[in-house]
């Protein structure tokens, strides 16, 4: 090789070596725009700002990435006028003009707006009004150490009336593209509130999928949107968490939005690029105030347009918890959410300290048909409930959630709204019931608690509270069919209703010296609703629901089932969560968000065990999530229930669990003997292989594959779990 | 070399990427066969494992059939791409047979043993069959050397199979007259029309054939069968057929082409058909409803959904292939979703094939064990407790037999172990009743005896007598006599207020009485109802209600055609008619639950005893009280049960009207209360 030769490798070398500086350097020179101003900072991020559209860009200090809220190039890509607006401003509005079924975009860029700015010391407020048609709204953005919030008062939202025109503000988005992600240009995920939380790659899905996720928060709005209860097909599993999330793994910046306001009023709204013919990946939540519904005339023919009565009641609050370096994934953004949930007291009747155990349901009783009437089937009187948890002592289960269930006079499906304290004679009565009491508090260790249902209505048996049925807003009442032999529709309680038989009931069954109750029914549902001639909003609802919630808090051990987040503040244990999601295409993987963010503050048991097809998988789930498992039990043979509405329990005989829970419950008190009172700070998922790290220094691998798997110099068998102490 | 792992390691990150790995959710329910026949839910058998859309650098388009090679790779006649892919079954490429030059389309393919790939060419009128270099080796096409193939007949191939003789078996679209049978010999010799699908007949359909042309009756979409819409082979050269008509959803057609198997169930729009070699069948219809049978036909799992806009995985928008593997994973093609979908058994299924496959072995002994865990896991399935039965009966275990085969709704098993159970309960017992069958016969000669001596039961004969005195028992009474002298019966009636219509309806009431009774107790062997099943509101309006029609109809008819029946004279005549059932329920009641399957011809004797005497004694009650011949009384059934139709017609009509009136009144107050009182 000549010199020359040797001098040009040299100076290539050099330059190969020094571009990526450069580049670095240019990038980062030029990753804010010059028409943003620095206006907030905290210790990890600064906070600029765009006045004229109120977009933000949120920087990492420690290592200069970036998150923008609007995207940069519009001009590349070939979207309608609306949705260029729509991703170019900061905060969206819109807006009803008299009862116009379409909402009108009040976007920064395409509509004349006036934007009156006031700088803070860590942010901004920014009145914003739109002259040419009257409406506006205060919104407030603040950087603190946790991240950013967004408030946007009610007070601050001001409708108007112009030539006769109505125009009335409908709904909002704040900072709908805030870490959005372009065709797979970045690595990361955004994180959707399906299940215990699920994750959308980003990357190029080459436009597989069409439509968004586009869920409500706290479930389906049955007082406004027309539910289908088919035989055939699961429900996707609601949103009990109000929450979504995008990270940018590569880039090593993240953020959690979490609601804090208006979770009542909102939606989740994932694009996945290619949804609605979009190239970006984006993620955020939308607020509706007031909607056009359709208001039926007659029985089967003829609506009208109407606008709701009044707007829902509450403050927009929403926060951006922000994570940058090693903190930038789904499991240090759930870590930042439970010190969240610490500080705004949704952990403050947590039992948080309570050793593992396992939960045990009792179904007491069921309805079948006979020649006249209905008859008693009866599954698991108290006298034998007491014998099984004198059983499961004897097996070396020492701590036991109890739960009963159908043990009122009509049973399961039968007996519902719980009304007053009456166990069922056919179970041994309330002498019966203390009996259990006495027994289980004899036993030691044993929480007994009655589940209590004030939401659902059975009109058969309760043909009084016909008129207490649940209505629409558009005052029909609403009803679904069970599909079962016995009772062929179910109805709803009013919330007004709910609450005053909740008080009384609560009250009563004090009578029983039970020390628990499981709430459900009230905790699965966010709904509008027609009540004594006035349309009754979400918000109510939820603050009735509360107020059951708050009155078994002060009195009960009070177990909530899949209950939605704003109640958890009430919750001395959660159950029945969910252990995956609804399996959309698009989701690439399910992840434990939940388990991770209450884990070391909140007892939580899973869904029941009974029902699984994969019993090994879901007991690994169980190890994962530290979460605890729950069985559905029954004296007699569930082909007892055959013929009732409780048809579809097909597995719940107790000599055939006898086993089954006294070996889960040893094995999972061994990993349990050493996480108790720890939290989970980091959980990665290689393959067939997840790795969950307790801040205890206790690390969990699992295998779900069908081979021996390695990490970390760990070898775990196929299926199987490990472990490690550091 | 440097390429080409390069080339792979890309391949790889694709599949990694692209092929989706899901979770334990499944976004359908499982349903298997409950107790009465009916579908019941079950824990997911099969859950959503992967979803396949790129396999390397290729996709699909509008793919429209999928078959499972014998070297494991997975065939997809890819149509929108004029090829088939071949793909390994964890999605890596493999290669691509046929161009737009060699194939104008491409519906349906098999490999054969040598990995010859035939493809139906629709477009191309033509089975293509490509080397497995991918190299055209040989062409089929309409059959033209035979007037049997007809005249009109289309030679569009869509799907097909091939036997181990090499003789093709060819879906042909339009063509009804079967599947096209080719024989490799020659030019491909046509073998003839094999397993046509029947039309639907009924009367509405025979009526048509009389009255409508040909050219107008080909326009009628139900009398002309339906084609097949794909076809599997089994390793026993057994053919299924599958048909988006419901009856003739699946079958499992023999050399000579006859229909070899019943499904229990069948669900509409069925589109694909695979076969594994346990002989387990499985369907999918278009809409993404799957199936699982056993190799008789039972239905073991009905599961998978539609696709409604939700995406989510194990869910189709139009399923157009499927193939089973041995190791019971299901391969979907979807041709809208372009994507192969995986699903996989779940532990429970794998217990429950593991069970069936000792059992179908005949080790009835060791399927006990899996069967009983399938138990522990879902108490209702009834092939766990069908099975157990079974394998108990075997063991002489008849009592536990007995509640399995109930358990399992298996009457035959239950007939089966009930017969061993009486036939040991009378062997035990026979000798204690006929002794006391003799005792009891001759307390009552020595009763009888000593009462005409000393008169001790002269007290119960008075009571008895008065009893017997009672009018409204006799007026019930004079009711039976219609069994013994319908004349007289009628007379009195008639003529001598010997019966009056609160009597009538005590015997109609007794009659529903035991009618209820014999319908909801009859034994589990006889039960015409499901169990659980009671709708005592229907049935008495069916019993009273029909009743009391008939009569006012008859009544009616009887008036305008000169009878002299009254009908309060009608009203009891015809309750007295019903008599002989009022005799019969309880012995038939008795039988029910003491009877097998090998003695029910005493059921259908009583039967046909009970209802003819009755309908005899209505021809004759209805001839004496209005004094007509045997033929007028005929007739005049005839027209009152023409009558009670046209009445029934009206009622509905009525209530129909009423409804609507009810509707658009109160959709007027509702529009004006909206629009003008809550106008917000």
């Amino acid at each position: 090789m000549s010199g020359k030769s040797k001098c040009l490798i040299l100076l290539l070398s050099l330059l190969l070596l020094l571009l990526p500086a450069v580049m670095a350097e240019e990038a980062a020179g030029s990753a804010i725009p010059d028409d943003y101003v620095l206006c907030a900072e905290s210790s990890r991020f600064r906070m600029y700002l765009k006045e004229s559209t109120l977009a933000i860009i949120v920087e990492s200090k420690a290592n200069g990435s970036v998150l923008y809220s609007t995207v940069q190039n519009p001009d590349d890509f070939k979207d309608q006028a609306a949705w260029k607006g729509f991703y170019q401003s900061g905060i969206v509005m819109e807006f009803i003009e008299d009862v116009k079924s379409t909402n009108t975009q009040a976007d920064l860029v395409n509509m004349k707006n006036e934007i009156s700015l006031k700088y803070l010391d860590n942010g901004f407020t920014a009145d914003v009004t739109f002259p040419e048609y009257g409406v506006g709204y205060t919104a407030e953005v603040t950087l603190d150490e946790s991240g950013i919030t967004v408030k946007i008062p009610q007070s601050g939202i001001h409708n108007s009336e112009i030539d006769g025109k109505r125009y009335t503000v409908s709904t909002f988005t704040l900072y709908p593209f805030l870490g959005h992600s372009i065709m797979g240009q970045d690595e990361g995920y955004m994180i959707i509130p399906d299940g215990q939380g699920a994750l959308i790659e980003l990357k190029d899905n080459e436009k597989r999928y069409s439509s968004p996720f586009d869920r409500p928060v706290y479930g389906t709005n049955i007082g406004v949107e027309d539910t289908v209860n088919s035989k055939w097909t699961v429900s996707t599993e609601p949103i009990i968490m109000p929450v979504f999330g995008m990270v940018h793994t590569a880039d090593r910046i993240g953020f959690l939005g979490v609601i804090e306001e208006g979770d009542n009023a909102a939606r989740i709204r994932a694009y996945p690029n290619g949804a609605n013919n979009m190239s970006f990946d984006w993620v955020s939540a939308k607020y509706t105030y007031r909607f056009v519904y359709k208001q039926p005339t007659g029985p089967s023919s003829g609506a009208v347009d109407m606008l709701t009565e009044n707007a829902r009641s509450f403050d927009i609050i929403q926060h951006f918890l922000l994570t940058d370096e090693d903190e930038a994934n789904y499991a240090g953004l759930a870590c930042a959410w439970r010190d969240y949930m610490e500080e705004k007291g949704f952990f403050k009747n947590a039992e948080s300290d309570r050793p593992f155990d396992v939960e045990i349901d009792f179904l007491g009783m069921e309805k079948e048909n006979s020649v006249v009437g209905t008859s008693d089937v009866v599954m698991t009187s108290f006298e034998q409930a007491g014998s099984i948890l004198e059983w499961l002592k004897t097996d070396g289960v020492d701590r036991i959630s109890a739960v009963y269930r159908g043990w009122q006079n009509g049973g399961l499906t039968g007996a519902v709204p719980t009304d007053g304290y009456s166990p069922t004679g056919a179970l041994g009565g309330a002498g019966g019931l203390e009996a259990l009491v006495n027994k289980a508090s004899g036993l030691g260790n044993i929480d007994l608690a009655l589940e209590a249902d004030f939401l659902r209505l059975n009109t058969d048996t309760h043909p009084t509270l016909t008129y207490s049925a649940f209505k629409k807003i558009t005052s029909q009442t609403w009803s679904a069919p069970t599909f079962g032999p016995v009772y062929a529709t179910q109805y709803y309680l009013t919330p007004s209703r709910s609450l005053d038989m909740a008080r009384s009931t609560l009250q009563a069954m004090k009578a029983s010296k039970v020390s628990g109750v499981a709430l459900t029914g009230i905790t699965q549902l966010m709904a509008d609703a027609y009540e004594s001639g006035h349309y009754v909003e979400s918000g109510e609802l939820a603050n009735r629901y509360e107020q059951i919630a708050q009155t078994a808090a002060g009195e009960y051990r009070t177990i909530l089932e899949s209950a939605n987040a704003y109640l958890w503040p009430y919750a001395h244990a959660l159950s029945d969560l969910p252990v995956t999601g609804s399996d959309y295409a698009y989701v690439s993987d399910d992840i434990p968000l939940l388990a991770i963010a209450i884990s070391g503050k909140m007892p939580a048991y899973i869904e029941y065990v009974n029902f699984q097809a994969n019993a090994r998988r879901f007991f690994l789930r169980l190890v994962e999530q530290g979460t605890r498992p729950c069985f559905l039990i029954t004296m007699e043979d569930p082909i007892a229930l055959q013929n009732t509405n409780s048809s579809d329990i097909f597995s719940s005989r107790w000599d055939l669990y006898r086993v089954t829970i006294a070996t889960w419950y040893r094995d999972l008190k061994t990993l349990h003997e050493k996480i108790d009172g720890a939290a989970i700070v980091g959980h990665e998922i290689h393959g067939d292989i997840t790795k969950v790290t307790w801040n205890n220094g206790i690390r969990v691998y699992l295998n779900y594959g069908e081979k021996d798997a390695s990490l970390d110099g760990e070898t775990i068998e196929p299926m199987s779990w490990k472990v490690v102490q550091d | 070399m440097l390429k080409r792992t390069r080339s792979l390691l890309l391949l790889t990150l694709a599949l990694v990427l692209l092929c989706t790995a899901a979770s334990a959710s499944v976004p359908y329910r499982t349903f298997t066969l409950g107790v009465d026949g009916d579908l019941v839910q079950t824990q997911a058998a099969y859950e959503p494992v992967r979803t396949m859309t790129r396999f390397g650098e290729e996709t699909l388009k509008n793919p429209a059939d999928m078959r499972l090679g014998p070297d494991g790779n997975l065939y997809i006649a890819d149509d929108g791409n004029n090829r088939i892919l071949v793909i390994t079954q964890s999605g890596d490429f493999v290669k691509a047979i046929g161009d737009k030059k060699t194939l104008k389309s491409a519906q349906g393919v098999f490999v054969d043993d040598d990995l010859n790939v035939f493809v139906a060419d629709e477009k191309g009128r033509a089975v293509v069959v490509f080397s497995p270099e991918g190299e055209v080796i040989r062409e089929y096409t309409r059959p033209t050397n035979t007037p049997l193939f007809g005249e009109n007949a289309a030679f569009k191939p869509n799907k097909l199979v091939l036997d181990k003789r090499g003789n093709l078996y060819i879906a042909s679209v339009g063509n009804t007259n079967g599947i096209v049978q080719l024989s490799p010999v020659g030019d491909g010799e046509f073998l003839g029309y094999y397993g046509a699908n029947q039309s639907r007949v009924n009367w509405l359909t025979a009526i048509r054939r009389r009255i409508l042309s040909e050219e107008q009756l080909k326009m009628q979409a139900d009398v002309v069968p339906t084609s097949v819409k794909n076809l599997a082979i089994d390793e026993k050269g057994m053919v299924y057929t599958v048909s988006e008509a419901e009856n003739a959803a699946l079958r499992r057609l023999n050399v000579a082409g006859s229909n070899t198997l019943t499904p229990d169930y069948n669900v509409e729009r069925t589109t694909a058909v695979s076969v594994n070699s346990h002989g387990s069948i499985f369907t999918a219809s278009k809409d993404g409803n799957i199936m699982e049978y056993t190799s008789e036909g039972s239905t073991l799992f009905l599961f998978g959904a539609t696709d409604t806009g939700d995406q989510r995985v194990g869910t189709f928008k139009s399923v157009t292939g499927l193939v089973v593997t041995d190791e019971y994973n299901v391969f979907v093609l979807d041709e809208i979703l372009n994507s192969v979908q995986v699903l996989a058994a779940t532990e429970f299924t794998d217990l429950v094939h593991q069970a069936f496959t000792l059992f179908q072995d005949g080790k009835y002994a060791e399927s006990k064990v899996p069967w009983t865990e399938v138990l522990r896991m879902n108490s209702l399935f009834t092939y766990a407790s069908t099975g157990l039965g079974e394998a108990l009966y075997r063991e002489g275990n008849f009592d536990l037999a007995l509640s399995s085969f109930r358990n399992g709704g298996n009457r035959k098993g239950y007939s089966d172990a009930f017969w061993e159970l009486r036939s040991d309960w009378l062997h035990r017992n026979l000798g204690v009743i006929l002794l006391w069958i003799i005792g009891i016969a001759v307390v009552l000669k020595i009763a009888g005896i000593i009462d005409r001596k000393t008169h001790f039961l002269a007290p119960v004969r008075t009571v008895k007598g008065k009893i017997g005195d009672i009018g409204f028992l006799k007026k019930v009474g004079w009711c039976f006599t219609m069994m013994r002298n319908p004349f007289d019966c009628c007379y009195g009636i008639k003529r001598e207020k010997r019966s009056s219509i609160p009597a009538a309806v005590c015997v109609v009431v007794i009659f529903f009485i035991l009618q209820v009774v014999n319908k909801y107790f009859s034994g589990f062997l006889f039960k015409t109802v499901q169990e659980g099943e009671y709708e005592l509101l229907r049935d008495a309006v069916m019993t009273f209600g029909a009743f009391l029609l008939l009569t006012i109809c008859c009544y009616l008819v009887c008036t305008i055609q000169e009878g002299e029946a009254r009908f309060r004279d009608i009203f009891i005549g015809s309750a007295a008619a019903l008599t002989p059932m009022i005799i019969a329920l309880p012995i038939r009641l008795l039988l029910s639950n003491v009877l097998t399957f090998n003695e029910d011809f005493f059921l259908t004797l009583v039967d046909v005893v009970a209802y003819g005497f009755t309908a005899v004694l209505i021809i004759l009650e209805l001839m004496y009280l209005n004094d007509y011949s045997m033929k007028k009384t005929l007739g005049i059934i005839i027209v009152t049960l023409f009558t009670v139709l046209v009445t029934v017609a009206l009622l509905f009509v009525v209530y129909v009207l009423i409804g609507q009136l009810v509707d658009f009144v109160s959709s007027i107050y509702g529009e004006v209360v909206y629009r003008f009182v809550r106008k917000v």
